[in-house]
């Protein structure tokens, strides 16, 4: 056996394995006895589909718990058809789930107005349960180690002394920004707490952050002018140059005119959405 | 005493699932060891990665992993290997252990721990990878039989001889799993105990224990139950054979309440301490069980 024969065994166990019926030349290369090598062969397919269709339902408990198990299976085997997994991790199983079932609808080319809106709210629940996951996994703030030595947190500082012309701001790491067309939030929460499926809220367009408290993932609705503050983030800023910038948008799409800026930054730093640290040398504006 | 490649014997430990973790960080059970799956906590920023970091400062841990794919014919992934070395160094496992199979060819991961063709070819391919892994990683590669459904036609090397001039070749270690020895057997129809007899012994860095599903013409791996009296009775004999070893138990589906699961490491003990008090004079018997203590020493010689 050269180690081309290796390498062309190796390939014909696993699509042998990952495709529906046994290849015609598996007696030939598969020892029998009292069980065939058809049946061997079953045995690892059976397995393979087991254990991914078992890791997408856990990754995506809404969306199956929605589905059914049964729907959810046939998308999501369609999936792994479609995209095999490449990582030695299970965790990027669902990486791409959201971004492929928005590419197979079957509507995908139709007017936006003619779409049927029932696959959009499955593609936004996959979207924010992926995101979930994310964030779970991701880095967080609940030790050192996640906030990055460039940017020592002043996590012993209660929110409210913060004071924000002298300190830096940024998105905390593992932070997730989501905007979607229906406001999954409750749903994706109920359904990870093992509660049953409801009929899926009316569309509205929805901004949302997730972010990691003491490692529990929470998610809160974010008003426009606070999703694209947080999303221009792209390095850390001083706290003023953020809360005017915060004024400026929020002057633009706010509905309340009245809106205290600076108590809204520092309930984000509370909830771990915004870092904060000392204002750094030569920080500018 | 020195041990399998330097190795310490760690006593009877069993595999930290995520089930448990509560349990363990609450009552710090008399455990004296815990195996961690290596993709479960390599690249986790979260709960699952603290919750390791605080077992770590309390138990040995061993670093258990499922897809470094060391017989596959696609090039080693590097960046995995250096992810497992950073890991293994930031949580002092006592060594790093994969098994003898294929995770996938072409890119794809399968996620399964698929049978080698067992050839000259491929033991000489999986010598050279075993050799540039344990490299990497500085420091000696723990490979573990697998459980397995098929043999390929081509095979021409039996499992414990493919496994005997590996080690031999390499340098490596062996993580003696007596389960898969005990299913592969059945759905291969060779002797059990003759297998066990043709392992190098002095090899067997650890042991692992765990449950089967036996389902008449053949058996599945399925670690989702106790161990089985017959696995019970292999394991018995493979420590009259070699002495005490690490051993572990594995359980992995229908995870059962800790205790039950630490219950299945304390019979390990019993066995381990009925052959040691039972070979009088043996060397042995200073080492079988001895572990009361989690604090680490090095136990057994082998051989
Ligand atoms: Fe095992």
């Amino acid at each position: 056996m050269s180690a081309h024969e290796l390498a062309e065994l190796q390939s014909w166990l696993q699509s042998a394995i990952r495709s529906a019926a046994p290849p015609a030349d598996a007696q030939r290369r598969v020892r029998g006895g009292s069980v065939s090598a058809e049946q061997r062969l079953a045995i690892y397919a059976r397995g393979y589909w087991l254990r991914l269709l078992e890791c997408m339902r856990a990754e995506f408990p809404a969306l199956c718990s929605a589905l059914g198990t049964e729907l959810f299976d046939s998308f999501a085997r369609e999936y792994l058809e479609a995209r095999p997994p490449k990582s030695y991790s299970l965790t990027s199983l669902g990486a791409s789930f959201a971004g492929y079932l928005e590419a197979s609808r079957p509507d995908r080319d139709a007017p936006p107005m003619e779409r049927d809106p029932s696959f959009e709210v499955l593609v936004d629940l996959a979207r924010l349960e992926r995101a979930f996951v994310e964030v779970q996994r991701g880095p967080g703030v609940e030790d050192d180690r996640g906030a990055g030595d460039d940017f020592p947190s002043l996590t012993y500082l209660e929110p409210s002394l913060v004071c924000l012309d002298e300190c830096m701001l940024r998105l905390a790491p593992g932070v997730r920004l989501l905007q979607l067309g229906y406001p999954l939030l409750d749903t994706m929460m109920r359904a990870r707490a093992g509660g049953a499926a409801r009929p899926f809220p009316a569309r509205a367009k929805t901004c949302l952050v997730l972010v990691r408290q003491s490692y529990r993932v929470v998610g809160f609705e974010l008003s426009p002018w606070e999703f694209q503050l947080f999303e221009s983030f792209d390095d850390a800023c001083l706290g003023s140059s953020v809360e005017r910038r915060s004024r400026a948008l929020a002057d633009t799409t706010a509905l309340d005119p009245t809106l205290r800026i600076g108590p809204r930054l520092k309930l984000w730093i509370e909830r771990g959405v915004l870092a904060v640290s000392d204002a750094l040398p030569g920080a500018t504006a | 005493m020195a041990s399998c490649l330097g190795l310490p014997d760690l006593g009877f430990g069993v595999g930290l699932r995520s089930q448990h973790f509560e349990a363990v960080l609450r009552h710090k059970p008399a455990v004296d060891w815990f195996e961690v799956i290596t993709e479960n906590v390599l690249d986790d920023g979260g709960w699952a990665r603290q919750v390791l970091d605080r077992v770590a400062s309390r138990y040995p841990i061993v670093l258990h992993g499922v897809s470094l794919s060391i017989g596959s014919t696609d090039p080693l992934d590097r960046s995995y290997l250096a992810r497992l070395r950073r890991l293994a160094d930031e949580t002092r496992a006592q060594w790093v252990s994969d098994h003898l199979c294929f995770t996938g060819v072409g890119g794809t991961n399968t996620h399964d721990l698929l049978p080698m063709p067992l050839t000259e070819e491929s033991l000489i391919h999986t010598i050279a990878r075993v050799q540039a892994v344990q490299e990497q990683l500085a420091r000696p590669l723990i490979l573990e039989n697998p459980s397995t459904y098929l043999e390929f036609a081509s095979s021409t090397i039996s499992e414990p001889e493919f496994l005997g001039a590996l080690t031999a070749h390499t340098g490596c270690g062996l993580l003696l799993d007596v389960n898969n020895v005990y299913v592969s057997s059945r759905n291969h129809g060779f002797d059990a105990e003759a297998y066990l007899r043709a392992i190098p012994g002095e090899r067997i860095v650890q042991i692992h224990l765990a449950g089967h599903c036996d389902r008449g013409s053949h058996v599945i791996d399925t670690h989702d139950g106790p161990v089985a009296p017959a696995v019970w009775t292999l394991y018995r004999r493979l420590l009259e054979q070699v002495g005490c070893r690490s051993t572990l138990i594995e359980w992995d589906a229908r995870i059962p309440p800790f205790d039950e699961l630490h219950a299945q490491a304390l019979r390990a003990r019993e066995i381990a301490l009925g052959i040691s008090t039972g070979s009088a004079g043996s060397a042995r018997s200073s080492a079988c069980g001895a572990r009361g203590d989690a604090a680490s020493m090095q136990l057994e010689a082998c051989g």
